[in-house]
């Protein structure tokens, strides 16, 4: 099912090189120079927003490569349970983070950093 | 090397269309619009996605050519490659066995219209296929490159055709496999084998595959042996364990043993990181753990129409009760019903394999079980590319009752779904954009 534009515009102003993929039946955001929160490493990555549940999550978001987070987030906190998982033919990495069903995109991608900060 | 790849049922109704007579045409044109894969490695894909039928009103009545079509027909396919981003083939049928050539007016006039769609987008390939009854020949002009025959053709499906330019064997070596089929021994060994996995099942798979005459291999395996594989691991030896040999080097020693032709090429990472090279199989082998890394090699395979065997077993053990060994195998077919549709993968499973941290665990795995199974992947394998039982159904899954010694249907195909599988669209083969 394609993305709604009005959630998808909201995605364009976090990230303005967005956009919309399909693998298989999915439909997903492709967040290319994906900007992340302040002392993360590297700063800007290329990421993945898969919307609908997946492992047991309500939303995910792959990353490109694993994440430094910013040194006040406890290093351990983070568990990175999907290593290089086989994405639309590129490896993807994520961490184990939950969050709350029925939100908008840009809520989601919110989130998923929320973690990192 | 380029490989052209299509699906059995869309080659039935190529079949179909060229055959339907027309009012004065002698013959049918269709197009099929492709895709390309493997971009970048010296391996390259044309992956069919789907048929155009030329229209009735659109042939031009020529009692010089057999099928004449007019700038209405041609004007259609260069707009549907501009609205799919997509190539575009021109099809027509020649009705004989055995493979087929392009004749003298087909190699002066197709080229023509071929060069009209790199004209059209020349980010894409285009080219020409021809079909006989059971094969078919095909040239395409890759990006940048000049419209030359494919080195291999591939029909997908039940029985999968692999029509390379392979010499036939002349060996007596196979001569009690002759059952098979006249040309099944050159279909074997044009067919490139993937295999991931070359523990307990994957070792048995490259041993089995060795001894009928499959010759191209590529095995994928980051892992070294350790001494609990030994247990199971076909071709490993105390003396491995002590040198720590890579599995895949096992398996290569192995198949060359017994095979000394054989082209084996050992990949030392897993199949996510050797994309191209997973790509370049005609059919892959699934001997993967968990059911993510199942879901992946699905999804890749799917992506790039190949074939895909999937083998594994477990013992579940329950305080107070016997344990109980089970396992799969299961053939997934591009176009045909997958392993979401039948149920085996599902949200519940992948969500408690990631609730333990995407660990499969030390599950518990033996020899015989995983021969059984091996045995089991390998006649489906080499009923696939023989088709000496006539069976034309594009989807296996059968259940292993390690308890009762016994393999059957799985009860689950009994309720499999009606409807196209949803979960792989054809529209999406080849690389993504």
């Amino acid at each position: 099912m394609p993305l709604e534009p009005g959630q998808f515009a909201e995605v364009l102003e976090i990230c303005p090189a967005a956009r919309e993929v399909k693998e298989g039946d999915a439909t997903l955001v492709l967040l290319s120079d994906l900007l992340l929160p302040d002392g993360c490493q590297p700063a800007m990555t290329r990421a993945l927003l898969w919307p609908t549940p997946r492992d047991g999550y309500s939303s995910r978001l792959f990353f490109s490569q694993r994440i430094a987070p910013a040194a006040k987030v406890n290093q351990q906190a983070l568990n990175w349970n999907a290593n290089s998982v086989r994405i639309l033919e590129e490896n993807w990495h994520a961490f184990s983070w939950q969050t709350r069903g029925g939100q908008r995109l840009a809520q989601m991608i919110g989130q998923h950093l929320q973690a990192l900060r | 090397m380029t490989t052209f790849r299509m699906t059995r049922a869309l080659f039935n109704e190529l079949q179909r269309e060229l055959r339907r007579p027309h009012a004065f045409a002698g013959e049918r044109v269709a197009f099929i619009q492709v895709h390309e894969g493997n971009r970048g490695d010296h391996h390259a894909l044309v992956l069919a996605s789907a048929m155009r039928v030329v229209s009735d009103d659109d042939y031009i009545d020529d009692p010089l050519s057999g099928a004449r079509i007019n700038g209405n027909a041609i004007r259609g396919a260069m707009q549907q490659i501009l609205d799919s981003g997509a190539g575009m083939l021109h099809v027509h049928l020649h009705d004989h066995d055995d493979v087929p050539e392009f004749g003298r007016m087909d190699r002066r006039e197709i080229p023509r219209l071929v060069q009209s769609f790199v004209a059209t987008d020349s980010r894409v390939p285009h080219g020409m296929l021809v079909l006989s009854n059971d094969s078919a020949h095909a040239w395409v002009a890759m990006p940048g490159e000049a419209l030359r025959p494919v080195d291999k053709v591939v029909i997908i499906g039940r029985p999968m055709s692999v029509i390379a330019a392979t010499p036939a064997p002349r060996s007596a070596r196979y001569a009690r496999q002759g059952f098979l089929g006249r040309h099944s021994q050159r279909t074997i060994e044009g067919t490139r084998i993937g295999i991931a996995g070359l523990g307990g099942g994957g070792s048995h798979i490259a041993q089995q595959l060795a001894h009928i005459g499959f010759k191209d291999y590529v095995l994928f395996d980051a892992q070294r042996i350790e001494d609990s594989n030994l247990n199971r691991l076909v071709g490993g030896t105390e003396k491995d364990i002590a040198e720590q040999s890579l599995k895949v080097e096992i398996a290569r020693r192995m198949i060359t043993n017994i095979r000394s032709d054989a082209h084996v090429l050992p990949i030392r990472e897993r199949w996510q990181d050797a994309a191209g090279a997973l790509r370049s199989c005609d059919l892959v082998f699934g001997c993967v753990d968990g059911f993510d890394e199942r879901r992946q090699l699905e999804r890749s395979c799917r992506r790039y129409l190949i074939p895909l065997i999937d083998i594994g077993m477990d013992v579940q053990c329950i305080e107070g009760q016997l344990p109980r060994m089970a396992g799969q195998v299961i053939l997934s077919s591009p176009g045909e019903s997958c392993m979401q549709c039948i149920g085996f993968l599902n949200e519940k499973t992948l969500a408690r394999e990631a609730a333990r941290y995407g660990d499969a665990g030390d599950n518990p795995q033996v020899v015989w079980a995983n021969g059984i199974l091996a045995s089991t992947a390998i006649g489906i394998a080499v009923d696939l590319v023989a088709g000496w039982t006539g069976n034309h159904v594009g989807l296996e899954y059968l259940s292993y009752d390690g308890n009762r010694n016994c393999v059957g249907p799985h009860v689950r195909l009994e309720y499999l779904p009606k409807e196209q599988c949803t979960h792989h669209p054809l529209d999406q083969v080849g690389d993504p954009d």
